[in-house]
């Protein structure tokens, strides 16, 4: 027990050293994505979820609408300069934040649909359910059903079914 | 001339023709022809409640001597004057009126050529015909004679049929054994009592008047045992010598002494005789207290403590009665028969107090075997029990007394002392042996109205559903209860403890397994009782052979409704439904009783609703639980949500960082 926790501490080091040392030589990466992928952040802030969804609906769309511009600083010089001209594009900043909008988007509508179609999957098992009781009592009477269990009290509701039909 | 009524397509009554000097106690006589030979007879219509001696009737057929009222045929009719059927005996029509038109009548007394050659000798060869047919008349008294021709020269017997023997019988014209009996239970008896009865006659005949009624019978009764009959009934006459004889001889208490037919038949022939003295009771050598009174003799003994049964048991089983009778009376036989039926002074102790009053019936027994049994003053002979309780069947005291009687089991002890030929006896025994268990099962079928019927063998079937229409073969039973069907006001159930009881005791073919359902009340299924009454009728259909009888059918498929309702499969019910109408309409209960006694079918139909109604059950659990998911589905909805909205998020991010990758980096 000791000994896999001390293991874990010391991956942690390792993981933090190689993190560390790949930031100081990504700094205006480093720099982009600490301010496009604010939404994250955010999104990161008010998740109390042990699952971390928002984070992580959010955290895929809102990468993937930055991913183009690390691309483009990458293959433009990887300079501030660049960083700072891709950060002064509006058309930049619609497309990363829409991104990550559109991530809020499938977060919020998704329980919807789900509960849209739970809602079908019960109606139709239900539906499914009361035609085999309307079966068993067009076979077995309504005594079937428990209420009417007398037979006086189903030959009065039988009486009263032919008055009706008559 | 009103409507004919027809009995047996031979003989036409005419209903407006009534011949009341004809008349019995229990009949009316109407005119009657036969419509063959165009002779004129007599039709009695008999009151119903009166049970007919069946057996005497079918005995006298073709009774070749004239000188008895003769049946000539005996059937029942639809009698409009009463509306129902009503018993009806022809017989053969006297030429000459009744000789005493009442009890009160006086006429010239007879002369002896009158009475010997009028009335002794052809009453002897009635007399003889009769014994050897084993029939006995029992109604003979002076108002039941009629004069045979229209010159009133010969006299014969009145009919002797309608009504139980000796039921009108004057207690003077009964010999003591039959006059210490009740009225209603003094049974066919035997030609010597019958014998008693021509004594009797013979002397109203030469004194012109009838025997005057005593205004205290059972003084009378007393006055007889201590005195003799003869001298009671004769008293201060004045008789011819020869009248002495033959009185003396007919009217004598000790039957072993009484006149035989060949006696009269010697003494019609010229024979003369010292006249006999009358031979008294044998006196014990001091009298013994019953109820107050002084007896001195066996016989009156014993009727004393038959009458005072409810006090006379500290008697019996004191030493005084016990000194009186193997000291005092100083007759073997006696003791000897007591200590038989009661099993002596330790039988007599021992026995318990509760059963005093079958002590004192058994020591009776001892004391008279030749008298009636006494039960808590029900005073019978063997084959007065039934006539009894026929005749007083809706009298809650008479049913009580005769129940009483059998539960006494006093025949046993009765038969063993008794010198008659054990043979006749035994078939009356049988009968009587199994009477307690019937009278012990409450059920329809047993109890009281068994005895009726097993005691009763010709009754019609008392059940007030079909009561008028005197049913009195189990084979007429279905046409009366078709003709009961038909009805617009009909009995709740075409059964009742009446009929159940008649057909148990008359049809060999129905036993305890059809009777004994018919009280079975822990049978709760749907119309088993109607159920049960159907599996019988339809027994006694298939036996009777008498045809569809569509109305009672239908009465049935009335009844059977909730038996049918009780087909849960409604696929299973309309075929039932179908099945009985086709049944039904055959007129054949058998046919509806085949598709009720499928218990295999009604079995296989309740395990089906049970596995049905479990299923609903389930469907209607399943069903609410689907529905509080329904009100939970955004709860439910929420985290499932969030996790398909991860992972399309996931998909779309990974897709397109792919992508993206391939396009700027490849």
């Amino acid at each position: 027990m000791a000994a896999s926790s001390a293991n874990a501490a010391s991956m942690k080091v390792i993981v933090f050293t190689i993190v560390g040392g790949l930031m100081l030589f990504t700094l205006p990466t480093v720099l982009l994505l600490g301010i496009v992928m604010m939404p994250t952040f955010a999104a990161m802030a008010i998740d109390r979820r042990r699952e971390k969804y928002t984070t992580l609906c959010v955290g895929c769309m809102n990468f993937v609408g930055v991913l183009p511009f690390v691309a483009q600083l990458w293959t433009e010089g990887h300079s501030y300069e660049r960083a700072f001209a891709i950060m002064a594009d509006p058309f930049a900043w619609l497309t990363m934040l829409g991104a990550a909008g559109l991530g809020w988007c499938i977060y919020l509508i998704a329980p919807g649909i789900v509960s849209m179609g739970i809602a079908m999957r019960i109606e139709q098992r239900i539906s499914r359910l009361r035609r085999r009781q309307r079966e068993l009592v067009e076979e077995w009477g309504p005594g079937v059903a428990g209420a009417l269990d007398d037979p006086e009290k189903r030959e009065a509701k039988a009486a009263e079914d032919a008055k009706q039909g008559g | 001339m009103a409507d004919v009524v027809s009995v047996n397509d031979r003989f036409d009554i005419d209903p407006g023709q009534p011949l009341p000097d004809y008349d019995s106690p229990t009949a009316k006589a109407y005119a009657c022809r036969d419509a063959t030979s165009k002779s004129d007879f007599l039709a009695l219509v008999c009151e119903p409640k009166y049970p007919l001696r069946v057996e005497a009737i079918n005995a006298l057929k073709g009774f070749p001597n004239h000188s008895l009222m003769r049946v000539q045929d005996h059937g029942v009719v639809n009698w409009t004057l009463t509306g129902r059927r009503m018993p009806v005996l022809v017989v053969d029509r006297p030429r000459g009126g009744r000789v005493f038109k009442s009890e009160d009548d006086t006429i010239e007394p007879f002369t002896d050529e009158q009475l010997t050659r009028g009335f002794l000798t052809p009453l002897v060869a009635t007399l003889r015909e009769m014994s050897q047919r084993g029939v006995t008349h029992r109604n003979i008294r002076p108002d039941n004679l009629f004069y045979s021709d229209p010159n009133r020269r010969s006299v014969m017997l009145g009919e002797c049929i309608s009504c139980p023997a000796g039921l009108f019988q004057p207690d003077k014209y009964e010999s003591l054994e039959n006059a210490m009996a009740d009225r209603t239970a003094r049974g066919d008896g035997s030609v010597l009592d019958d014998l008693f009865s021509v004594g009797a006659t013979v002397l109203s005949l030469v004194t012109g008047r009838m025997l005057p009624e005593d205004p205290d019978p059972q003084r009378a009764i007393f006055d007889r045992i201590n005195l003799g009959s003869y001298a009671c009934l004769v008293g201060g006459t004045r008789l011819q010598m020869n009248m002495v004889e033959l009185l003396r001889g007919l009217l004598t208490d000790e039957p072993r002494e009484r006149w035989t037919i060949r006696d009269i038949e010697l003494w019609l022939g010229g024979r003369r005789l010292t006249p006999k003295q009358v031979k008294l009771p044998q006196k014990a050598a001091r009298p013994l207290m019953v109820g107050g009174g002084s007896y001195e003799n066996v016989r009156a003994v014993a009727h004393a403590i038959g009458r005072n049964w409810n006090t006379a048991a500290e008697l019996v089983r004191g030493q005084d009665f016990d000194n009186w009778l193997r000291r005092s009376l100083g007759n073997e036989n006696v003791v000897e028969a007591v200590n038989k039926v009661t099993g002596g002074a330790n039988g007599i102790q021992s026995a318990p107090k509760e059963e005093d009053a079958r002590l004192i019936t058994r020591v009776a027994i001892g004391l008279d075997p030749a008298a009636p049994m006494r039960h808590k003053g029900f005073s019978t002979h063997i084959d007065g029990v039934g006539p009894t309780l026929a005749l007083n069947f809706n009298d809650d005291a008479t049913r009580q007394k005769v129940a009483a009687f059998i539960g006494s089991r006093s025949v046993g002890p009765w038969m063993s002392v008794q010198t008659r030929s054990k043979q006749d006896l035994l078939g009356l025994f049988s009968k009587f042996d199994k009477l307690p268990t019937l009278l012990n099962s409450t059920g329809p079928g047993y109890g009281i109205e068994r005895v009726l019927y097993e005691l009763n063998e010709d009754i019609h079937c008392m059940s007030s559903m079909i009561e008028h229409l005197y049913v009195t073969d189990p084979e007429e039973v279905i046409p009366a209860l078709e003709a009961v069907a038909q009805q617009s006001r009909r009995p709740p159930i075409p059964m009742d403890r009446h009929l159940a009881a008649f057909l148990g005791a008359r049809s060999p073919d129905i036993d305890d397994r059809l009777l004994r359902p018919l009280g079975n009340a822990s049978d709760n299924r749907p119309a088993i009782d109607a159920l049960n009454v159907l599996r019988l009728l339809a027994r006694i259909q298939t036996l009777s052979r008498n045809g569809p009888m569509p109305g009672l059918s239908h009465w049935f498929v009335e009844l059977m409704k909730p038996a049918v309702n009780a087909f849960h499969n409604l696929k299973a019910r309309a075929a039932v439904e179908n099945s009985v109408m086709k049944a039904s309409d055959s007129g054949q209960l058998g046919e509806i009783l085949k598709i009720f006694d499928d218990q295999r079918a009604q079995q296989r139909d309740q395990q089906g609703y049970q596995r049905a109604q479990q299923e609903f059950t389930q469907c209607a659990v399943q069903i609410a639980q689907m529905n509080l998911d329904l009100q939970n589905k955004d709860s439910l909805a929420a985290e499932v949500g969030e996790q398909a909205a991860a992972v399309v998020s996931g998909v779309v991010g990974s897709v397109g960082t792919t992508a993206i990758v391939i396009l700027y980096l490849v």
